[in-house]
C-alpha cells in the first residue's frame, strides 16, 4: 500500500536526520578538542552525506557516509599550551559553532517535516478505515 | 460471501491446523471461494504485525533498538488492528442482519 510506503520513506528520513543530529552533536562536543600529541592534528569537523535509497516501494533517504571537512584548522599563538608546536602555535578544530547551530536547526526542521508527513499519511489511512465503520 | 457459523469454525480450524506455508495457499484458495478464510488470514496478519511491534519495543527497552522503528512498527500494528476490527464489525453486523431476516 502506498501509504505504508510513505510511512517507511518518512521513517528513513527520520533516521537520516537523527544521524545528522548525532554528527552535529559530535562536532559541537569536540569544538575544543585539541591534538593528543604536541604539534598533532586536532578534531576535524565531520559532515553527513545523504543519498536516495530504495526502501521497497519508493525512494527513501540513507546516509551515504560521514566525510571529514577538509577546511583549515584554526591556528592560535599559545606558547604556554602543552600541545603547542615548537614555534608556539596551537591548532584547534575547524568547527564553527554558528555553522553547527544552523546545521542543527536544519536537521531539526527536516525531522519535523518528516514527522508531519508521517502523521499525514497515518491520518489518511485512519480516515480511510473510518469509511467502513 | 458465505458467513455461516460452520464456515467460520472450519476456517479457524484450518488456520490453526495448517503450517504457515500451507496456510497462505489455503487462504488464497479460500479468498477465491469468497469464504471466511480470507478474514481469518487477515487476523493472523494483524497478530504478526503486533508481534513485530512488541519485539521492536522490547529491543528499545533493552537499549539495542531504534525509536523510529518502534514508532513505525506500533503504527503499522495499530493500522492493521483498526482495519481488522472495522472489517470484523462489518461482517458481524451483516451476519446479524441475515439472522434477523424473516423467513
Amino acid at each position: 500500500m502506498d501509504l505504508n510506503n510513505a510511512t517507511r520513506i518518512s521513517a528513513s528520513g527520520l533516521k537520516a536526520q537523527s544521524l545528522r543530529m548525532r554528527v552535529v552533536a559530535e562536532n559541537l562536543a569536540n569544538a575544543d578538542s585539541v591534538a593528543s600529541t604536541p604539534g598533532g592534528q586536532p578534531y576535524r569537523r565531520k559532515v553527513v552525506l545523504f543519498r536516495p535509497e530504495d526502501v521497497g516501494g519508493g525512494e527513501g533517504v540513507k546516509v551515504r557516509g560521514i566525510a571529514a571537512d577538509p577546511s583549515a584548522f584554526k591556528r592560535t599563538y599559545q606558547p604556554g599550551h602543552p600541545n603547542a608546536d615548537p614555534s608556539g602555535y596551537l591548532l584547534s578544530p575547524n568547527v564553527n559553532s554558528l555553522i553547527e547551530g544552523a546545521d542543527m536547526k536544519a536537521a531539526q526542521r527536516s525531522y519535523e517535516a518528516n514527522l508531519n508527513a508521517l502523521e499525514a499519511a497515518r491520518s489518511m489511512t485512519i480516515r480511510t478505515i473510518d469509511l467502513i465503520k | 460471501m458465505s458467513i455461516g457459523a460452520l464456515d467460520a469454525a472450519k476456517a479457524y480450524g484450518q488456520v490453526l491446523g495448517t503450517p504457515a506455508a500451507a496456510r497462505s495457499a489455503s487462504a488464497a484458495e479460500a479468498a477465491q471461494e469468497g469464504s471466511f478464510g480470507a478474514i481469518v488470514d487477515m487476523v493472523s496478519g494483524t497478530a504478526s504485525a503486533m508481534r513485530t511491534a512488541e519485539a521492536a519495543s522490547a529491543r528499545q527497552v533493552a537499549g539495542t533498538g531504534d525509536l523510529v522503528d518502534v514508532v513505525t512498527a506500533i503504527g503499522a500494528a495499530e493500522t492493521a488492528l483498526e482495519t481488522m476490527v472495522a472489517v470484523r464489525d462489518r461482517v458481524v453486523s451483516a451476519y446479524q442482519d441475515i439472522m434477523r431476516m424473516q423467513i
